[in-house]
């Protein structure tokens, strides 16, 4: 389903370059959960993003669905991420102005004449709705929603087209433990049920054991790609740096709640 | 568009309609003057069309200033024998008297017949021709009540005494002339000739009214005319043609009311583009979202830019509204100077042009913003740091989406409300370097405030701060301000710089009577007359009225002259020619020799600096005028600069010695009569005894040019109140886009312990310095403005009057300061915590 052949991300960082992604390899079956894990700065996001096609590469192709996205333009990209991809980010990103249920049809109505109608858009995010258990929050704008529904949402929508591969950023990482058990379920569910190819960024160890797969990722190279369970690998992660990793992460939450804040103040 | 486009649309305005709606407050500014002006010009051209006939009172007009010459009177007596019917109009100026005082008038005789089109109003209701009679007349009230007269007293003019039949209230082509001497008075045409004013010499105007037979085309019939007159100097016009200089002068005007109007609408639209671009900025991320879910740029582009065409059509409408509202006040604020009764009703063709115009005008300057924030990079969902592009890129491209969609559509506009490249490049490159010099000008003070020093009190420390807040529409507000403030001042100061320059400003000893029409043999007499009053008798002026026929030996035709409209005019109107070989009223000699030159044969003239300007001549080319039909042509020998500050009488063409002496002639002159007394009785003692000479008093004519001027700088303020207008919305549009953050810094004041007082001290210390250094700029910019007009375009003498200028920028100031304070009552009475809680 994904391919990736000799892929790098090199930045110039004031005048010197700043190598994010060392080239690598990773192909990914239809269907399989993957989930990438690394420290921050890793380049876990950055690889994500590249798949998505929000990011060209420096050197190197991607495969996604049989095409290559690296050759596509801006606009062919816009349209193919609508069609074969779903994102759930860590920081939720619904949209201020719009209501839980308008922003699910939302992908849906920018398909347009390709996809269903509106009426059918609508009916089609109200089961959505449903199915992330939020009937009744559907006329509720997202600053009105908890962090929980407000990524339940963001699942929602991220399903909205039947998108063959769903992309994750750290889905889990703004939550509490339960709604971010949640959340999960409703991941694997739709991985499960609607044979979706998952591929989820997490540091959260906890998280990456319910996938089929675990690629680890530091300083930009692929370290470690094995399946969970299968708990000796070649290159366990220690687990005083992961101890670390966390607590960094939990100092780091501040920032995207004052994005929150100025976002649902317009 | 697409249902997502629409749906998106909806829901914008659903979230943010209480903005927009606000917005669209500038562009109804905008348009709104527009509108209000368009549809008054619109009424006019329309009323003008409808009374075309009636404003002349015939389908077609021959106009003499000399009395129709044989084969003239021939050729109406073709027409007449071929079914027109002909009427003879003569007007000239007189003095009216009683037992009780005099007064000038302007004559008119007419025979029955009169008018064609049209009728005359008069004061009892009844038909002119019921009273008008060889021994009756009718006048103006204002004769009326001026010599405390009543209907059925009696009048004399020249020689006749007249009874007055009826009240003159309106004739139906009266309106001709932008400026009168005096009451209007009617008489016959046998009344006139009983007058003994018209005499050869005297200024006269000879109208032949032509009413067509049905079957005639009127301008067939005006060619048909013109081929047989024996030379160009009576003027033929049909009804369609007829272009008073009132209508003229109404026409220009208008224009130049478009051009106010249109300041306020780019204002507005500049407005909009700044609030669209603080408002995309905030959009970024949901347009980065849009891109992850799979919209295109181009999806992007119409969400915004639908969003931005309702908000430019809202505005238009309400601004369509408004115009179609005020149309009458613009006509009011004209009232006497328009030929006809407008009659209003709501003109669609300027609502749809001030809608069209408002909302292209919103969308032109809103698609910069647009698409810049268009190529907002999706990755923005990772990484809040992402820029689409570098800045000297982005500023580089911001500068090509100016430069390739504004600015066009501005010149555009300017040229389309103008009417004339010539004009709206002016209006173009003025509008485009004053809002340069505006921007700079403010830009230099708020970098040198806070170069000052540090300002002692709390109080003004935060509040100089404020205006560097980001987010803050400082330099925009201060250029729309300022702009606002430019043009109210600059007219008021111009205006009373003008109204010094014809009165107060005239030299101590300018005359203030002048005489015109003094017969030659009439000299002795006047001479004695004055004399008898204890005044000096004035030098008489030998005055003889001629047209230019030829410049070079090259005929004039004013039909070939329309591409060089200065000439045009300058050989259009009749001169009146003067003899004598001296220089005279601080005339200046520039070139050439005052005096026969005998190497020269034939005529010799001197002539004004202007005339040679404007007719491309120089020394040694010759010009050709026609004397009552005679030509005679002169050489030019010298050049003069006139000097019209001295207020005596100028003439632009003085002929030398020896060859005008024996032409039909008349005497003028002018002196000064200090006490008004003593002038009412000169003027008095002067029409007793030579009835046909007319005095006018310079301070009813000042009078008269005083009201015009009045009535223009009315309707320019009006215009320019709506760019104040603007300037506030903008201002009252960035004071709701920095309101969170002002929120939070009046909040974290009051926390830290800031009385509430205080913290309004605050901000009115801010909205006082913004409101100041907009109405400083601006009342600079009208300082250079108004002396730029005053010395260069009026040629008059510039002065410092202190007064309005303060006056403009304490207004300026305080009315910012109470947008601010006003707009601000609500966060000044947020309590600490609930902010804090938002958070």
């Amino acid at each position: 389903m994904i391919q990736i052949k000799w892929l790098s991300k090199v930045l110039a960082s004031g005048g010197q370059p700043l190598t994010i992604l060392h080239p690598l390899e990773l192909s990914i079956p239809r269907g399989q959960f993957v989930a990438v894990m690394g420290p921050s700065g890793s380049g876990k996001s950055t690889l994500l993003g590249l798949m998505a096609g929000l990011d060209t590469p420096t050197t190197g192709e991607i495969h996604l669905d049989g095409q290559e996205i690296t050759r596509m333009n801006e606009d062919q990209l816009a349209r193919f991420r609508g069609r074969t991809l779903g994102f759930v980010f860590q920081t939720f990103q619904l949209i201020p102005s719009l209501t839980a249920l308008e922003n699910i049809s939302l992908p849906l109505e920018i398909r347009g004449g390709r996809g269903a109608s509106f009426r059918e858009a609508s009916a089609r995010a109200q089961q959505l709705l449903e199915r992330v258990g939020l009937t009744a929050r559907g006329g509720h704008y997202p600053a009105q929603l908890s962090g929980g529904e407000q990524q339940r949402v963001a699942v929602a929508r991220a399903f909205a087209c039947r998108p063959p591969v769903l992309l994750a950023d750290e889905p889990t990482g703004n939550l509490d433990s339960a709604n971010g058990k949640n959340v999960m379920e409703l991941l694997r569910q739709l991985h499960r049920e609607e044979g979706v190819t998952l591929v989820l960024v997490t540091h959260d160890q906890e998280v990456a054991a319910d996938a089929q797969r675990v690629v680890t990722i530091k300083d930009g190279r692929i370290v470690g790609d094995h399946t969970p369970g299968n708990t000796k690998t070649d290159k366990p992660p220690k687990a005083k740096t992961a101890k670390n990793q966390s607590a960094k992460d939990q100092t780091a939450k501040g920032k995207p709640n004052r994005a929150k804040g100025g976002g649902a103040a317009p | 568009m697409s249902r997502f486009v629409w749906a998106m649309l909806l829901r914008e305005i659903r979230s943010s309609w209480k903005r927009m709606a606000f917005l669209s407050l500038a562009v109804a500014a905008g348009v709104g003057g527009l509108v209000a002006v368009r549809a008054f010009g619109l009424a006019l051209d329309g009323q003008m069309v409808a009374e075309a006939r009636s404003l002349m009172a015939a389908d077609m007009v021959m106009a003499s200033t000399r009395p129709f010459v044989p084969r003239e009177q021939a050729a109406l007596d073709d027409l007449q024998r071929r079914g027109a019917q002909v009427v003879i109009s003569r007007e000239f100026v007189s003095m009216a008297r009683t037992a009780k005082g005099t007064k000038l008038v302007e004559v008119r005789t007419v025979d029955p017949g009169y008018p064609f089109y049209g009728r005359v109003e008069t004061g009892s209701g009844r038909p002119l021709w019921e009273s008008l009679n060889q021994n009756t007349l009718v006048a103006n009230r204002s004769l009326l009540l001026h010599l405390g007269l009543r209907v059925g007293d009696e009048i004399r003019l020249g020689n006749g005494r007249f009874r007055v039949a009826d009240e003159l209230i309106r004739e139906p082509d009266g309106a001709v002339q932008l400026f009168s001497l005096g009451p209007k008075v009617i008489l016959t045409t046998g009344g006139g000739e009983a007058t003994g004013l018209i005499q050869p010499g005297s200024m006269v105007r000879y109208r032949a009214l032509i009413k067509l037979p049905p079957k005639m085309d009127p301008l067939l019939a005006a060619d048909r005319l013109k081929s047989r007159l024996p030379d160009r100097y009576a003027e033929v016009r049909t009804f369609d043609q007829a272009q008073p200089q009132v209508n003229r002068f109404i026409g220009q005007l208008t224009r130049y009311l478009n051009l106010v109007g249109l300041v306020a609408l780019v204002l507005g639209g500049v407005g909009v583009s700044s609030a669209i671009r603080a408002f995309l900025t905030r959009k970024l991320d949901t347009i980065a979202i849009i891109k992850c879910l799979g919209g295109s740029s181009r999806q992007v582009l119409w969400v915004y830019l639908a969003q931005t065409a309702a908000l430019g059509m809202a505005g238009s409408l309400m601004g369509a509204a408004l115009g179609l509202g005020l149309q009458g006040l613009v006509a009011r604020l004209l009232e006497g100077l328009l030929p006809v009764d407008l009659v209003f009703q709501p003109s669609w063709r300027a609502a749809l042009e001030g809608l069209a115009l408002g909302t292209l005008t919103t969308l032109a300057f809103s698609l910069p913003p647009i698409l810049e924030a268009r190529q907002a990079p999706p990755a923005r969902v990772f990484r809040r740091d992402v820029e689409p592009m570098s800045p000297p890129r982005q500023r580089r491209r911001r500068a090509v989406l100016w430069i390739g969609i504004a600015l066009p559509l501005l010149a555009g506009l300017s040229y389309w409300e103008s009417g004339s490249a010539k004009m709206g490049g002016i209006f173009f490159g003025g509008l485009l370097g004053a809002v340069a010099a505006l921007l700079l000008a403010a830009k230099g003070v708020l970098w040198l405030l806070p170069r000052l020093g540090r300002p002692p009190f709390f109080v003004w420390r935060q509040g100089l701060a404020g205006l560097y807040r980001p987010g803050n529409q400082t330099p925009l507000v201060v250029i729309s301000l300022g702009l606002g403030v430019l043009l109210v001042l600059a007219v008021y100061v111009v205006r009373g710089d003008l109204f010094r320059q014809i009165g107060v400003n005239a030299p101590q000893n300018a005359p203030n009577l002048f005489f015109v029409d003094i017969q030659p043999r009439q000299q002795t007499t006047f001479n004695r007359v004055v004399a008898g009053q204890g005044l000096t008798p004035p030098r008489l002026l030998p005055l003889v009225r001629g047209r230019i026929q030829d410049l070079n030996g090259k005929p004039v035709r004013l039909d070939d002259l329309d591409g060089d409209e200065e000439l045009r005019r300058t050989v259009s109107f009749e001169y009146a020619l003067t003899y004598r070989d001296t220089l005279e009223n601080g005339e200046e000699l520039l070139s050439g020799t005052m005096g026969v030159n005998p190497a020269i044969p034939g005529p010799q003239v001197s002539v004004a600096d202007w005339w040679v300007e404007r007719t491309h001549l120089g020394l040694g080319d010759t010009v050709t005028v026609n004397i009552q039909g005679l030509p005679l042509t002169a050489t030019i020998t010298s050049i003069r600069k006139l000097n019209w500050r001295s207020r005596q009488i100028n003439f632009s063409l003085v002929f030398m010695p020896g060859f005008l002496e024996n032409a039909p002639q008349v005497f003028t002159t002018a002196m000064r009569v200090e006490d008004t007394a003593r002038r009412v009785a000169l003027q008095q003692a002067l029409s007793q005894a030579l009835p046909n000479v007319t005095s006018i008093d310079a301070e009813g004519v000042i009078h008269t040019i005083q009201n015009i001027m009045d009535r223009i700088a009315a309707v320019v303020q009006f215009m320019a109140a709506f760019t104040i207008a603007v300037g506030m919305v903008i201002l009252a549009g960035s004071l709701s886009t920095t309101k969170y953050q002002r929120l939070r810094e009046v909040v974290l004041l009051k926390t830290l312990g800031a009385a509430r007082l205080r913290v309004a001290g605050v901000l009115a210390v801010e909205y006082l310095l913004l409101g100041g250094v907009a109405g400083g700029v601006g009342a600079a910019a009208a300082g250079v403005l108004s002396w730029g007009l005053v010395t260069r375009v009026f040629q008059g003498e510039w002065q410092w009057h202190p007064l309005p200028y303060l006056a403009a920028w304490a207004g300026a100031a305080g009315l910012t300061v109470l947008m601010g304070v006003i707009g601000s009552l609500d966060i000044l009475a947020k309590k600490p915590l609930e902010v804090l809680r938002e958070e």
